[in-house]
């Protein structure tokens, strides 16, 4: 046995040492795993109590706005999943607006964070271990308070979900509960929003809906049951139902990634006509960067759990300033150039439990300077619209502060220090 | 939708006769046929060549052969007026061994030799059985032939067979002289012919009340229509009809004043309105001719205990539904308060019952229940007014069933849990506690709420392993005691009626569910 192990070690050479480093983040001892276990539940709990009590006191969760024309800011938002490998700092500091009458796409590759930050927004999070464990999400009430998002307790946020905000899924064939008749499911929402409305009004409103999102059929429609429709259909039915109460933010998460390209246009364009008829916002979550050129105002790229730039679709699709976000262009195909292959980003996502504490793209960038060793990069602002996190830009831009993280063996700690945290977030 | 019950009830009977079939092969076939006398007293009373021909005789009647005694073949010749009844007489005579045949004899045995040999019969003749030149006894010399019946012939008496419907025509009784006819009366002569109480009555059917009413339960009863499936062969029933064996009821005897037809008044628990005729029971029975005008005597008597079906029936009717009221609920409450104090609780309840064999939890129950004052052995008449009897054996079905609930119901609602429209309608506003009471609760109950008519139905297949341990006087011992005794006849009319319980409780499982979930639909084709 040992010969053989000798052997493999010395014939292998470098990339032994490679498997070692990988064995380190892939592999958990006993002790390390009970020890995970303890902190996760000790830290849970103590994220729940402190949740429970900020709930309570409305103080804790009424703010302002910082511009009372964005819908939602986002201010260095953390939500960090406390799983069982370690804690996963899947959306670490991310900070933008959502202004209002706008659509805002929000891209990145599978697992960079996008969906978290709209389940943050919504609360959805996989509670205990799910946790938004820093920052702020300011949502504008309209009347010139906000609510943060962070700290409201879970009976508010259901009279906000579906009133305030509301989303649509991915996957519109299970969005729908296949036992129940589309027109009960429509009438819900509404009845339990309004709950003056008399039955007569909710149906006409439900029915109102349907013609809204192009249902000619909606009497039909209003008896059937979800395995009768068409996924088209059932995705103007989830269009309905999210925006039966007039939200000021509508929150699409890939609403078209499983539908065939003539209906996702139909979708598409039935989503932006909604969105200026009842004066909402889209938070539109893609990784399809033609939907996001075609419907977006705002771009935010993310990349690991971080907003790596930010800015309005011309800055971002004709000006990218980021090496992530010049190496997605260019790894689009182009109509009408031959190429051989498509340009891709060499290498892979760091892993979320084991960050680096030099910036994030590093490793994959072509254009790194010894700049990128250090911190991780900063916000600079290169022009007015666009903000982009990259030390290319360090002696340029205007710089606006770096991304707060939270450190979750501090939150455990002292209970004043996170009192303070809270009033400077 | 009718369409596709016509044809799934069609595949059904189809099954149901593939059981029967099955288990046809299985006892005619495959079993040693001799064990059927295993437990007969009758058996062993007789001996030698007596014993042979009382086994052939009891194999024909128990549908085994076709046997044909080599007299009765001269009888029908006779009666056929082939030959005249000198010559009967003359060949039927046949010797102690074949030497000793006279010419006639051996003439006749010929002929009866080519006929069975045309039908398929095998010819068997035993000589006499002699003890110093007398005949032993049952020793007499015996000729006869027999064949074997053929699955299918069986299978098609059997189910021919199956239900009867009484008619005029039924009783075969050469010296029945009466009108054969239907009558109906607004007033019922079991009750003395004054109360009015309408009935159907018969002459020349099986029974003589064809429909009749009484203060029980459902109050219109019938006797047109009646199933046959089968006769006990051995053990305490013997010769009574499995059907009979299942639903008359049992314990003691309750009198009450009965107006025979000849009009005696008199205590007794006869019941009048099951009267089936006997032929020729009334001739020379001096204490039937005190109260029968007619040959329908056979009654049956009012007893004041449920019948085998009946307790079953009761006792897993009850644990059901209390099965289904405690256990649906904590399954929720499991599911709504996951990893939390009483889902562990509950989970270890269900490791426990999944663990532990039947007997054991059962066996423990008992033991609890009589440290707590409970009756652990049934009795039929006492359970009648002491509730605690009944205490032990509906907890013991019931608890089982409540695990078995709990983690199913627990088990489909955090499935559904994670599903995207679960998601959706938190994102469109609904707290959890309306989440789970409107939209997972209907979904998690789709694959419950099949299972729900095999519960109902199921009940009357009884318990075996309770009733035995508590002596219940159910259903649920009726095959393993047949099995036991090689009483072929009940094992396949308990084989039956087991087989129509689970397919019937299938196709209403799926009608059921097809009612709760849209999804199913049974007109539209497969996609």
């Amino acid at each position: 046995m040992s010969d053989k192990e000798e052997l493999k070690k010395t014939s292998v050479g470098e990339p032994e040492e490679k498997e070692n480093k990988k064995k380190k983040t892939s592999y958990i001892s006993a002790k390390d795993s009970r020890r995970i276990t303890k902190f996760n539940r000790k830290i849970t709990k103590k994220l729940e109590r402190d949740r429970e009590q900020a709930g309570r006191n409305p103080a804790a969760y009424t703010t302002k706005m910082r511009d009372p024309n964005n819908v939602v800011e986002f201010d260095n938002m953390c939500t960090y999943f406390f799983s069982d490998v370690g804690t996963v700092k899947a959306v670490d500091g991310i900070s933008f607006d959502v202004p209002k009458c706008s659509t805002v796409g929000v891209v990145g590759e599978s697992g960079c964070g996008k969906s978290v930050t709209s389940l943050s927004l919504m609360q959805l999070l996989q509670r205990p271990a799910g946790q938004t464990v820093g920052g702020e999400i300011r949502l504008n009430m309209g009347d010139g308070t906000a609510l943060n998002i962070v700290n409201t307790p879970i009976d508010k946020m259901q009279e906000l979900r579906g009133n305030y905000i509301s989303m649509i899924f991915q996957e519109p064939m299970t969005a729908l509960n296949p036992v129940f008749r589309i027109g009960r499911q429509v009438n819900e929402v509404i009845e339990l929003h309004n709950p003056d409305m008399t039955e007569e009004e909710v149906k006409a409103r439900t029915l109102e809906m349907l013609e809204l999102v192009g249902i000619a059929n909606k009497e039909g429609v209003y008896q059937m049951y979800p395995h009768e429709l068409s996924g088209g259909m059932r995705q103007r039915v989830c269009i309905a139902i999210a925006l039966a109460c007039r939200p000021g933010l509508i929150i699409a998460d890939e609403p078209t990634t499983a539908l065939d390209v003539t209906i996702q246009a139909q979708i598409l364009d039935l989503l932006q006509n909604l969105k200026d008829k009842i004066n909402s916002s889209i938070m539109l979550i893609t990784h399809d960067l033609g939907v996001v050129a075609g419907m977006a105002d705002y771009v935010v790229v993310m990349y690991a759990g971080r907003v790596i730039e930010k800015g309005t679709a011309d800055d971002i699709f004709h000006h990218p300033a980021h090496p992530y976000t010049i190496g997605l262009m260019k790894s689009k195909p182009v109509v009408g150039k031959k190429v051989d292959e498509l340009y891709n980003i060499p290498g892979s996502v760091p892993n979320p439990v084991d960050m680096p504490n030099y910036c994030y793209f590093r490793d994959r960038c072509e254009m790194h300077c010894e700049h990128c060793s250090g911190k991780y990069p900063p916000e600079i602002r290169i022009s007015d619209t666009h903000v982009v996190s990259c030390y290319r830009y360090y002696e340029t831009g205007e710089i606006l502060g770096y991304p707060k993280t939270v450190d979750v063996e501090e939150l455990l700690k002292p209970k004043n220090q996170e009192g303070e945290g809270m009033n400077n977030g | 939708m009718k369409q596709y019950l016509i044809k799934r009830i069609l595949r059904s009977l189809v099954s149901i006769v593939i059981v029967v079939a099955i288990v046809m092969i299985l006892i005619y076939s495959l079993l040693n046929r001799d064990m059927i006398f295993a437990q007969d007293p009758m058996y062993t009373k007789v001996s030698n060549n007596q014993q042979v021909i009382y086994k052939y005789r009891n194999w024909k009647n128990y549908g085994y052969i076709d046997y044909v005694p080599y007299t009765d073949w001269l009888q029908d010749l006779c009666n056929k007026g082939e030959i005249d009844e000198e010559t009967r007489r003359a060949a039927a005579s046949f010797g102690r061994k074949p030497e000793n045949d006279s010419e006639i004899v051996t003439e006749y045995i010929a002929k009866f030799e080519a006929y069975c040999a045309e039908n398929g019969y095998t010819v068997q003749r035993l000589n006499a059985v002699t003890n110093r030149k007398k005949l032993a006894p049952g020793g007499a010399q015996q000729l006869f032939a027999y064949r074997d019946r053929s699955l299918l012939l069986r299978l098609w008496t059997y189910f021919s067979g199956l239900i009867q419907v009484d008619n005029i025509h039924n009783v075969e009784d050469p010296e029945f002289d009466g009108e054969r006819k239907l009558s109906f009366t607004w007033k019922d002569p079991a009750y003395g012919g004054e109360k009015f109480s309408p009935a159907v009555m018969g002459n020349g059917t099986t029974h003589k009340y064809l429909l009749y009413c009484t203060n029980k339960f459902p109050f219109i009863h019938q006797n047109l229509l009646f199933l046959n499936l089968g006769k006990s062969y051995s053990g305490n029933n013997k010769d009574q009809d499995v059907y009979e064996i299942m639903t008359t009821t049992q314990g003691n005897w309750v009198q009450s004043v009965i107006t025979y037809p000849t009009g005696l008044v008199e205590n007794s628990a006869d019941d009048l309105h099951t009267a089936v005729y006997v032929a020729g029971s009334l001739e020379g029975n001096p204490v039937l001719q005190d109260r029968f005008t007619d040959n329908y005597t056979s009654t049956q008597t009012v007893k004041d205990s449920f019948s085998r079906i009946g307790y079953s029936f009761v006792i897993a009717i009850i644990s059901t539904v209390l099965a289904y009221l405690i256990g649906l609920p904590i399954g929720l409450w499991m599911a709504l308060k996951k990893d939390k104090l009483i889902d562990k609780i509950g989970t270890a309840y269900i490791v426990f019952i999944t663990a532990v064999p039947g007997v054991g939890y059962i066996l423990m129950f008992k033991a609890a229940g009589a440290a707590l004052g409970l009756k652990t052995t049934f009795q039929m008449t006492e359970a009648n007014s002491n509730i605690s009897y009944w205490v032990l054996p509906i907890v013991s079905l019931a608890l089982p069933w409540v695990a078995s609930l709990m983690r199913w119901l627990r088990r489909y609602m955090i499935d559904q849990m994670n599903s995207d429209y679960v998601k959706f309608a938190r994102s469109g506003g609904l707290s959890e506690n309306e989440i789970f009471r409107k939209h997972i609760f209907k979904n998690a109950m789709i694959p419950i709420v099949h299972g729900i008519p095999g519960a109902i139905l199921g009940a009357m297949a009884g318990a075996f392993i309770t009733e035995k341990v508590y002596t219940v006087p159910g259903i649920g011992g009726l095959l393993i005691n047949a099995i036991n005794q090689y009483d072929n006849g009940v094992i396949v009319g308990v084989t039956l009626f087991y087989a129509t319980i689970s397919v019937v409780s299938l196709i209403l499982g799926d009608v059921l569910m097809s009612l709760v979930d849209p999804r199913i639909n049974f007109t539209a084709k497969a996609r």
